[in-house]
């Protein structure tokens, strides 16, 4: 064919190898095959000596190491550090032309030659993309070598283009990785969310039955306990005849024991309603007076035998209170009832004041008594503590009164607070609002 | 020890429990008070026995086999000639919701146990008093 003889003449043997080179390098995905044959063929048509072909790592644009080389001794360990933009190679990375550095100035940690040192950028280098790398040819003068700037922007751009490829298939893959990623992270968290869901659920199933089996033991629990207090009292009044004093004492024992064992199990009751949301508010209008004259005949026979001064201190003007009067007075009840527990001597004052400015009521039973540390003025509110829960302590009960108040108090927008001290007697006061919002 | 003579005109309490050891614990401090009674042991009982003697009042335990006692009550006062008996709910079961079913049911009044015997028979005497006061319409 007339072209291919053309191509292939001898006078214009640059042409046929250029094409032999260009479709050389697009058969190659492989930087460093393309770097070697680009070498080989400038070594073959340009005559052109040491030669060395340079490349950044893909990690660091600025660390070069060596693709290919043509009689360079201990090529394929070297590297180039461009960090110091003063380095006499770092500029031509960003310029489009080769520059020629004579003998003296090739920087010496270069493995060539003390001959000067023709620098060709690798591409098409200008100050936004630096060259893909660098073809550094031995050359004694500045005297262009043909072919070798064609040579060098040919492999650049090619370099280039796998530099890109490489990138994308990294950015792809690390895209496909965290896509993964998420996608396990996601369905780890829907796993967890499930599982919190169903331990909700179960745990709701749990208190709900924990509190139906509390309410079911309480009724089973009280059913005899019914029968042991109605024969006891019966006894007591002689429904089957008279007793003598020790009977008496005996059936006194039976009677304060059994009520003690009502109390302990009502108490539970109350905590368990409270829980299940099972208490319901009863708001009605009452007086205090009323109320604590109440209290103080439901303790009496405890007064009586405590032989404690036992007084009330009322406000003159105490208005009508909109409250749940059931829970005040158990409030009032139980606090009162403390009070005659734990004070051996001296008196009881159940105090009440009311505070126009923000329309509230305190009720206060102070005492004489053996009063509470500072350190456990807070964990006595808590279900089943006392001050001493030892199984040797001093005093008895269920540990839940306090923490039954409170939650009561909470219950109709009051609180229960305490001011006492080691030795020197408690006060507790019940503060509430003189009308209680309605739920 | 029943010393008070059981006469006719001394009012006849029902007493609708079906634990034993309660029932004629009741039974008995009633008795002791001065009432007549009469015992059943679950609501259809007590129907039976509330329309054959007419008891002047009716103390009705609410968990009950066979008839409960809401049933039982409502089941009294549905019928003419037994509306007229005041029943008192006893209930042991202290959650929530029982003493408005009671009420709904038609209970004239509630009493939770535990409840010692003279505590109960005040609240019989209670009862009566109050319908005596405001006659059956």
């Amino acid at each position: 064919m007339p072209s291919t003889a053309v191509l292939s003449s001898p006078a214009t043997p640059a042409p046929e190898a250029r094409l032999a080179l260009a479709e050389l390098l697009l058969g190659s995905d492989e930087a460093r095959v393309c770097a070697r044959a680009t070498v080989d063929w400038l070594v073959r048509n340009a005559r052109v000596g040491q030669t060395l072909c340079l490349a950044p790592d893909d990690t660091d644009a600025n660390h070069f190491s060596a693709l290919a080389s043509h009689d360079v001794q201990g090529a394929e360990r070297y590297t180039l550090s461009l960090h110091d933009a003063a380095h006499p190679l770092a500029a031509v990375l960003h310029q489009p032309e080769p520059r020629w550095l004579p003998a003296g100035q090739v920087p010496p940690e270069l493995p060539l030659g003390r001959t000067g040192l023709l620098a060709v950028p690798l591409g098409q280098p200008d100050p936004e993309t630096p060259a893909a790398g660098l073809l550094l040819v031995a050359a004694p003068t500045p005297e262009p070598i043909p072919d070798v700037r064609w040579v060098a922007r040919h492999l650049g751009t090619h370099l280039a283009r796998l530099h890109k490829g490489r990138q994308l298939k990294r950015l792809e893959a690390a895209s496909t990785e965290l896509a993964a990623r998420v996608n396990a992270a996601t369905e780890e968290l829907a796993t967890q969310n499930e599982l919190l869901r169903r331990q909700a659920f179960q745990l709701e199933q749990a208190c709900a039955a924990k509190s139906q089996f509390l309410a079911n033991m309480s009724h089973e629990l009280r059913t005899p306990l019914n029968a042991m207090l109605g024969y006891t009292n019966m006894l007591l009044q002689g429904v089957s005849g008279e007793l003598s004093a020790p009977q008496r004492r005996s059936l006194v024992r039976i009677d304060s024991n059994g009520h003690h064992l009502l109390q302990i199990i009502n108490e539970i009751l109350d905590i368990t309603r409270i829980e299940a949301g099972r208490m319901p508010l009863h708001l009605s209008d009452f007086r205090i007076p009323e109320l604590i004259q109440e209290v103080l005949s439901e303790l009496d026979p405890i007064i009586v035998r405590s032989k404690l001064a036992v007084s009330t201190a009322l406000a003159a003007e105490l208005p009508v209170i909109h409250g749940d009067r059931q829970k005040v007075k158990q409030i009032v009840v139980n606090l009162l009832a403390n009070a005659l527990k734990f004070t051996h001597e001296g008196s009881i004052q159940v105090l009440a004041r009311y505070d126009a400015a923000d329309e509230s009521v305190d009720i206060s039973v102070e005492d004489t008594g053996i009063g509470i540390a500072p350190r456990h003025q807070e964990m006595i509110f808590e279900d089943f503590q006392q001050v001493d829960s030892s199984p040797t302590r001093p005093y008895g009960g269920t540990g839940l009164g306090l923490s039954i108040c409170r939650r009561l108090a909470t219950m109709i927008d009051g609180q229960v607070t305490l001011k006492s001290a080691l030795g020197q007697g408690s006060t507790f006061t019940l503060h509430l609002p003189r009308r209680a919002r309605p739920t | 020890m029943t010393q008070t003579l059981q006469q006719d005109n001394t009012p006849l309490v029902l007493i609708v429990d079906d634990y034993q050891d309660a029932r004629e614990m009741y039974a008995e401090y009633l008795e002791f008070s001065g009432f007549r009674v009469i015992e059943a042991r679950n609501g259809a009982e007590a129907l039976e026995k509330a329309r054959e003697q007419h008891p002047a009042i009716i103390l009705m335990d609410l968990s009950l086999p066979v008839m409960d006692g809401w049933e039982a009550t409502r089941r009294l006062k549905e019928d003419v000639s037994t509306r007229g008996i005041p029943v008192v709910a006893l209930s042991g079961h202290a959650m929530d919701g029982h003493s408005r079913e009671a009420q709904d049911a038609g209970c004239d009044a509630y009493v939770t146990k535990p409840c010692l015997p003279d505590a109960l028979v005040k609240e019989v005497q209670r009862v009566l008093t109050a319908v005596r006061r405001t006659p059956a319409e």
